[in-house]
C-alpha cells in the first residue's frame, strides 16, 4: 500500500493537533496556504516572512508528531518539478538586477533567478508540509465531516450535501480495497506472463490495459453490490438521516484559532506593508541589519 | 404456527425459455431457522434475489407477513428484512466498524446518544466490541461478516436472510458465522432466519432444510429426514453432513449414536465417553 502515501497517511497518535476539530484544521490549512502565496516585496523580505512561517509550520509538525521521513519522501517525488523550475527561472535567459556572470556570447546568469527558484520551491515545500500535517493528524472521515459542514450553507440552494459527503466517504473507504484488488490482478496477470516493468511506451500501455479492464469490471460489480447493500439497510438519499458522529468545538480549538489567525495576521500585515508602503522593505531590513536584495 | 414468509408459485428465468425457478412454493414460519441449499445453478441465488426484491418474479407472488412484495411495499418491508450478502467487502459501508454498524441506524434517523448505546450493545453481541475503531482492511472476512450481522441485528428486524454469507470465508470464518447464527437464535427465538448456503453442515444444524434442484423444490423437511438417504443426495450432486456420515458408518457397525448430536465436538465427546 505504499502508493497511498503520496500525501501522507494518518498516523494514529493522540497529540493536541490530532484532537483539534477537523473543521478548524481544514480552515487553517487553506488560510495558511493562501498566506504563503501573498506577495512580500523584495527577496530579503520574502525569505524573512516565509522563514517565520517555516518555523511555525515546523513547530506544528513536531507537536503533531508528523513523520519527517514521509514528508521528505513526498518531497522527493517533486524533484523533477524543482529541476524544471531551475531551468526555466535560472538557466533560460532572464532579467535581473544582480549579475552572477556574463558569457561572451551575451548569455547571462542572475542571482535573481536563483532567489526566485528558491522562493517558489520554499512555497511549494510549505504547501506540502501543510497538507501532510492535515492528513497525518486527521482521519479521512473527519475531513469528510468537515467538508460536509462547510457545504451546509449550500443546502439553501438545494445542493445535496449529504449525498456528496457520503460519496466522498465511500470513495475514501474503497481506496485501500481497490488498491489491494489491483495488486491481486497485477499478480494474477504477471503469473500469466504480463510484464509491467519492462518495454517501451506502447507495450507498457498494452500491459496496463490488462490491469485496467478487470479493475473497472470489478469496480462496477462492487458498486452495484454496494448500492444493493445500502438500499437493503434502508438508505434513502432524500430522507433525513441522523449522524453517528458529530464534531465538537472546544476551548482548545478556540486557542488554536487565535494562534493561527495571529500568524496569518502577521503575514498579511507584512504583505500589505510590503506592497503598499514604499520604503518598508528597507525599514524592515535595517531593523534586522540584513543587506537588501 | 404463524407464517411469516410465503412464496407462491414463483417462476423466473433470465432467458425466455430457460426457467431458473419453475413454480416454486414454500412457506416459512415465524421464528424458524430455515436453510436453502442446492448445487450451483439450482436457482438458490436467484431465489435470494427475489426474496430481497433485487429481481422481480415473472409469475407468482411473495408475501411477507401477509403483505405482497412489490414496488410499493418494498420500503415498508425493508424494515422487516435484513440481508447479509456474500461479499464481506462490498457491504461494508462505513469507514470503521462502528460507523458501519451505525449506518442502518442513521438511515432510520435515530438520535446520536441512543445510537452509541445500540452500537455498543450489538458489537458486543457479535464479539466485535474491541474492534470498534478498526477499518475494514484490518479485519478478516469473518469479522467483516460479523459486523454486517451486527448492523442488521441493531435494527431489530424480524427476518434475517443470509445470502451465501459464508461462501467467501475461510473455514474458521464459516465456523464463526455458523455459531453466531445459532447464538442469535438462542437469544431471540422470535427471529426468523433464512440462510441460503453451500454449507451442508450449517443446514444440518437448522430447523428445516429446503433443497432446490433444477428450479424446483426437491425436498422440504427437517434435516434428519432430508439427509436420510446418501444416495438420493448424491444424485443431485449434494453430499450429506460429515457428522451424519460418521453416525451412519457407526450405525452399520452396531453402535447407536444419539439423534440430537449434530456437531463434530458433540460427537467426539459422545464417543470418548
Amino acid at each position: 500500500m505504499a502508493n497511498s502515501n503520496i500525501l501522507g497517511k494518518y498516523s494514529p497518535y493522540n497529540t493536541i493537533i490530532h484532537r483539534l476539530d477537523p473543521r478548524f484544521k481544514l480552515f487553517s490549512l487553506i488560510l495558511l496556504m493562501v498566506v504563503t502565496f501573498l506577495p512580500y516585496g523584495n527577496y530579503t523580505n520574502r525569505f524573512l516572512v516565509l522563514g517565520f512561517l517555516t518555523i511555525i509550520i515546523a513547530l506544528i509538525m513536531i507537536i503533531g508528531k508528523v513523520s519527517f521521513k514521509s514528508f521528505f519522501k513526498s518531497l522527493s517525488s517533486m524533484w523533477v518539478m524543482f529541476i524544471f523550475l531551475l531551468i526555466f527561472m535560472f538557466f533560460l535567459p532572464n532579467e535581473g538586477k544582480y549579475l552572477i556572470y556574463q558569457f561572451e556570447n551575451g548569455y547571462t546568469l542572475y542571482y535573481d533567478g536563483l532567489l526566485n527558484v528558491g522562493h517558489v520551491i520554499l512555497r511549494l515545500i510549505l504547501m506540502v508540509a501543510l497538507t501532510i500535517i492535515l492528513t497525518s493528524t486527521t482521519l479521512p472521515m473527519d475531513i469528510t465531516y468537515a467538508l460536509e459542514w462547510y457545504l451546509t450553507p449550500l443546502r439553501v440552494v438545494k445542493f445535496p450535501t449529504q449525498i456528496v459527503s457520503l460519496t466522498i466517504s465511500l470513495a475514501l473507504r474503497f481506496i485501500p480495497t481497490l488498491l489491494n484488488e489491483s495488486n491481486r490482478i497485477m499478480n494474477a496477470q504477471k503469473s500469466r506472463g504480463v510484464d509491467y516493468n519492462r518495454g517501451f511506451l506502447m507495450s507498457k500501455i498494452r500491459s496496463i490495459t490488462t490491469l485496467i479492464i478487470p479493475l473497472l469490471v470489478s469496480c462496477f460489480s462492487r458498486s452495484d453490490e454496494l448500492a444493493i447493500a445500502m438500499e437493503a439497510r434502508g438508505y434513502d438519499p432524500y430522507k433525513k438521516r441522523s449522524h453517528y458522529k458529530t464534531l465538537h468545538f472546544t476551548y482548545r480549538d478556540l486557542l488554536a484559532i487565535i494562534f493561527i489567525l495571529l500568524v496569518a495576521g502577521i503575514m498579511i500585515t507584512a504583505s500589505c506593508f510590503a506592497s503598499y508602503v514604499p520604503g518598508f522593505d528597507d525599514f524592515l531590513n535595517s531593523i534586522f541589519n540584513i543587506p537588501t536584495w | 404456527m404463524e407464517k411469516i414468509i410465503e412464496v407462491k408459485n414463483i417462476t423466473f428465468g433470465y432467458e425466455k425459455d430457460k426457467k431458473i425457478l419453475d413454480d416454486v412454493s414454500f412457506y416459512i414460519n415465524k421464528g424458524e431457522y430455515v436453510t436453502l441449499i442446492g448445487h450451483n445453478g439450482s436457482g438458490k441465488s436467484t431465489l435470494a434475489k427475489l426474496l430481497s426484491y433485487i429481481l422481480e418474479p415473472q409469475k407468482g407472488k411473495i408475501y411477507i407477513e401477509n403483505e405482497e412484495l412489490n414496488e410499493k411495499t418494498i420500503k415498508d418491508i425493508r424494515n422487516k428484512i435484513g440481508i447479509v450478502f456474500q461479499n464481506p467487502d462490498n457491504q461494508f459501508i462505513g469507514s470503521t466498524v462502528e460507523d458501519d454498524i451505525a449506518f442502518g441506524l442513521e438511515n432510520r434517523n435515530i438520535e446520536q446518544k441512543k445510537m452509541k448505546e445500540i452500537v455498543k450493545e450489538y458489537s458486543k453481541k457479535v464479539g466485535m466490541d474491541k474492534f470498534l475503531t478498526k477499518e475494514p482492511e484490518e479485519l478478516s472476512g469473518g469479522q467483516k461478516q460479523r459486523v454486517a450481522i451486527a448492523g442488521i441485528l441493531a435494527l431489530n428486524l424480524k427476518i434475517m436472510i443470509f445470502d451465501e454469507a459464508t461462501s467467501m470465508l475461510d473455514p474458521e470464518g464459516v465456523e464463526e458465522i455458523r455459531n453466531l447464527i445459532l447464538k442469535m437464535k438462542k437469544e431471540n427465538p422470535e427471529l426468523t432466519v433464512i440462510s441460503i448456503t453451500h454449507d451442508i453442515e450449517e443446514a444440518y444444524l437448522s430447523d428445516r432444510v429446503i433443497i432446490l434442484n433444477e428450479g424446483k423444490v426437491f425436498k422440504n423437511d427437517i434435516p434428519s429426514k432430508v439427509f436420510s438417504s446418501e444416495e438420493e443426495m448424491k444424485k443431485i450432486d449434494l453430499d450429506i453432513p460429515f457428522v451424519l456420515k460418521i453416525k451412519n458408518k457407526l450405525n452399520e457397525k452396531g453402535i447407536i449414536i444419539d439423534e440430537n448430536i449434530k456437531t463434530i465436538e458433540e460427537l467426539a465427546k459422545f464417543i470418548c465417553r
